[in-house]
């Protein structure tokens, strides 16, 4: 796999815990809800970084509490037309005001990645066949937009009569 | 009528650009079709059975002579000629070749014109009643609103990968001319004990195998509110709505799991959680958006005498009036109806050649717009009065004035087999033997105000759960069969049509017509028409004509009568 990050290869930190319930050696640590929800207190102690990675059926209200926790939250897209974490990664910035690493795993590809970053993900995690300079040239599909989201673009509607 | 900005234009140009990008990766083989499915499909393009189909979005059916004028070019240049206007106001081409769609959005983009998500699973083209803005029972124009729906709708980041597509309708009359009731989200436009304007919002109402009518969630929205609480509904059925099954995946499965009143719950939740909302429009949002659509200055066009002189001297200009022409809010216009319905035509085709006539009369004979209507004909919507008696003849001589809008040759029907790769049946070939059965105009006009919707397949695209009569295609072991159901609506007090008995032979479609007719004349009375007779008897005595004795022990398919 490769790890584009701010739209630079980036080395994935993150270790996927799975089989255990819990590494200490302050290293970055990520791991699924169900994983965090029964090893939550023995995670918390830990010295390194805690990560979160929910499935597509994954809702992040379960965790809302715990959001301040987490360096980086990566969300999974079991296809390509599942858009359920698009609301999901616009409720992390936006609601739960999250600023940490957010990541895109699973069947992510280049024509979704202007919607991608406009919903807040800043990481995304591709296959190794994937050509990442042609992948980042779908960031620039658009100059102008229609709608708010969690980027700091402003709509056109906005600014066509100034008041932003 | 709405003109882009350069915003506006930026954006269809764009999205042009990735579009001609994708197809080219595609068709070098990097992109495979398993991928580029979804990106061609949010642009409209299907691969049907014999080409590729493009369904090209006409905002909420107004579309200007220039606009028509591109649609007959691009018709003659990339296709055989002609168009097909579909239920939802828009236009299909049938022919096109994928390596030239491109081409076509460009030709389409320089008269503000796109596909953008006129097929695949996100927010569709939003459809308002053909009279906005000139029917004397309007309220409010509700085109400004479609308009701010389209923008905000499209190339939505959130938004475009829904569990399954999603229709948003508008009507600002009292009557319901867009079957607002049977759309994902519906809204009508109501005035509160203040006087104020607002929505009225219903949700989950839809056709397809499981038709449901939508349920009310507001009795009352804000105007202020509208991006915001369509954007808190939408959000509601991204997450929540089921993607396991496709034939479950629309709002209407949701809104019923949930029961209405705890979807509406969880949207006004999310809703509140969002507030202040940015997308709560300033006054001054709304007032710029009305602004497009303030309307031509009419000038003053009394009634000449002329006008009455050909009423009564010509009876199939007369019956054109009364048929085709609807009174507008000003007085001494009309808005004219353009029948797509002629006896050979295939209902909602129009040639090129009939669409260059038809954007020149609208410059000839109004303001140079044209409406597109959810029953697949064209609207004249400002002709003066006194200009009819010309605006007909020009007409006629193109096949044009069929005086059947609203009768029961005023087939709506999808392409069916004959286009579509979901088909079960054909529809058009039975539209033409209704019409080759049901010639006798004065049969017809008698008979009066009669709404036959006909699908192909489960899916519906003919509307045939809320036709007066609608027939659905289905197949029988190979064979084509014909399930009648009746007493469906889509105005005001939307109703879905229930079902006659076994599935009707091919031959014996229009036979089966004729035998409901027979009852409906037998016991209609006075003016009733033939749904208000219908919900006055029920079903019974039609199906006893259908079926005879044998009632619906019949075995389906074989009619009592032959
Ligand atoms: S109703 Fe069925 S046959 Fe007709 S257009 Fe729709 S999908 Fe095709």
């Amino acid at each position: 796999m490769q790890l584009l990050k701010d739209g630079r290869p980036a080395i994935d930190t993150w270790m996927f815990l799975q089989y255990v319930a819990d590494v200490d050696d302050g290293g970055d640590a990520i791991v699924a809800l169900q994983h965090w929800s029964a090893h939550r207190e023995t995670l918390l102690k830990r010295s390194g970084r805690n990560g979160l990675w929910l499935s597509s059926e994954d809702e992040i209200e379960s965790v809302a509490e715990d959001i301040e926790h987490f360096a980086m939250i990566a969300l999974e897209f079991s296809a390509s037309t599942d858009g359920r974490h698009y609301s999901t990664a616009r409720l992390l910035r936006e609601r739960y005001a999250y600023s940490g690493e957010l990541r895109a795993s699973g069947e992510v590809r280049r024509d979704q990645l202007f919607f991608l970053t406009r919903c807040g993900f800043d990481s995304f995690l591709l296959a190794d066949n994937c050509d990442l300079e042609d992948f980042l040239r779908g960031g620039n599909d658009f100059s102008s937009v229609y709608q708010y989201a969690s980027d700091d673009r402003v709509p056109v509607y906005r600014r066509r009569i100034g008041t932003v | 009528m709405y003109q882009y900005d350069h915003y506006d234009q930026q954006i269809v140009d764009e999205r042009v650009a990735q579009f001609r990008d994708q197809t080219t990766r595609f068709l070098a083989g990097r992109l495979s079709e398993e991928e580029y499915r979804p990106l061609r499909l949010m642009n409209g393009l299907y691969i049907q059975t014999h080409a590729p189909m493009l369904r090209v979005a006409i905002p909420y059916g107004v579309m200007s002579s220039e606009q028509l004028r591109t649609l007959a070019a691009i018709a003659r240049k990339y296709d055989k000629a002609y168009g097909h206007f579909s239920t939802r106001q828009n236009i299909q081409f049938n022919w096109p070749e994928l390596a030239r769609v491109p081409e076509i959005l460009s030709e389409l983009a320089a008269v503000q014109m796109h596909a953008i998500q006129t097929s695949g699973n996100c927010i569709r083209n939003t459809t308002c009643d053909h009279l906005a803005g000139v029917a004397p029972d309007e309220i409010e124009d509700p085109r400004p609103y479609c308009e701010m729906i389209r923008q905000w709708s499209s190339l939505h980041p959130e938004f475009s990968y829904l569990p399954r597509k999603f229709k948003i309708a508008f009507s600002g009359a009292l009557n319901d001319r867009a079957a607002v009731a049977v759309h994902d989200i519906g809204f009508y436009i109501v005035r509160n004990e203040a006087g104020e304007t607002g929505f009225k919002v219903l949700v989950g109402g839809g056709q397809g195998r499981t038709p449901h009518i939508g349920t009310v969630i507001r009795e009352f929205l804000p105007i202020i509110d509208l991006l915001s609480y369509t954007d808190s509904i939408l959000r509601v059925y991204n997450r929540f709505g089921r993607r396991d099954n496709k034939y479950k995946a629309r709002i209407k499965i949701l809104v019923n799991a949930l029961g209405a009143e705890r979807f509406s719950l969880a949207v006004e939740k999310e809703w509140s959680a969002n507030q202040p909302s940015q997308l709560t429009l300033n006054p001054i949002d709304i007032e710029r958006m009305r602004a497009h659509f303030s309307g031509p200055v009419y000038e003053s066009r009394p009634e000449g005498k002329s006008i009455h002189a050909w009423y009564q001297a010509n009876t199939a200009f007369a019956r054109w009036v009364d048929r085709n022409t609807v009174s507008h809010r000003i007085a001494g216009y009309n808005s004219a109806y353009i029948s797509l319905k002629a006896p050979a035509a295939a209902p909602g085709d129009a040639s090129a050649d009939q669409m260059d006539v038809v954007a020149d009369l609208a410059e000839q004979f109004g303001f140079g717009e044209i409406r597109v209507t959810h029953d697949q004909n064209l609207l004249l919507p400002d002709v003066a009065r006194d200009d009819l008696f010309e605006l007909w003849q020009v007409l006629r001589v193109h096949e044009l004035a069929t005086a059947n809008i609203g009768l029961l040759t005023d087939v709506i029907c999808c392409p069916g087999i004959d286009f579509c790769s979901l088909a079960n049946s054909s529809t058009i070939p039975i539209a033409k033997q209704i019409n080759e059965r049901f010639s006798d105009l004065d049969y017809l006009h008698d008979i009066g105000e009669l709404k036959i919707k006909m699908s192909g397949c489960m899916n519906a695209c003919g509307h045939h759960h809320v036709g007066h009569i609608g027939i659905l295609g289905v197949d029988k072991k190979g064979q084509e069969f014909f399930q009648f159901t009746l007493g469906g609506s889509a105005d005001n007090e939307c109703t879905l049509g229930e079902r006659l008995g076994p599935a009707i032979k091919k031959h014996d479609v229009a036979g089966t017509v004729a035998d409901l007719l027979d009852v409906y004349v037998e016991l209609r009375i006075e003016d009733e028409r033939f749904l208000d007779t219908f919900r006055r008897v029920g079903l019974e005595p039609f199906k006893a004509r259908v079926y005879g004795d044998k009632g619906v022990e019949n075995k389906a398919g074989a009619r009592a009568t032959a």
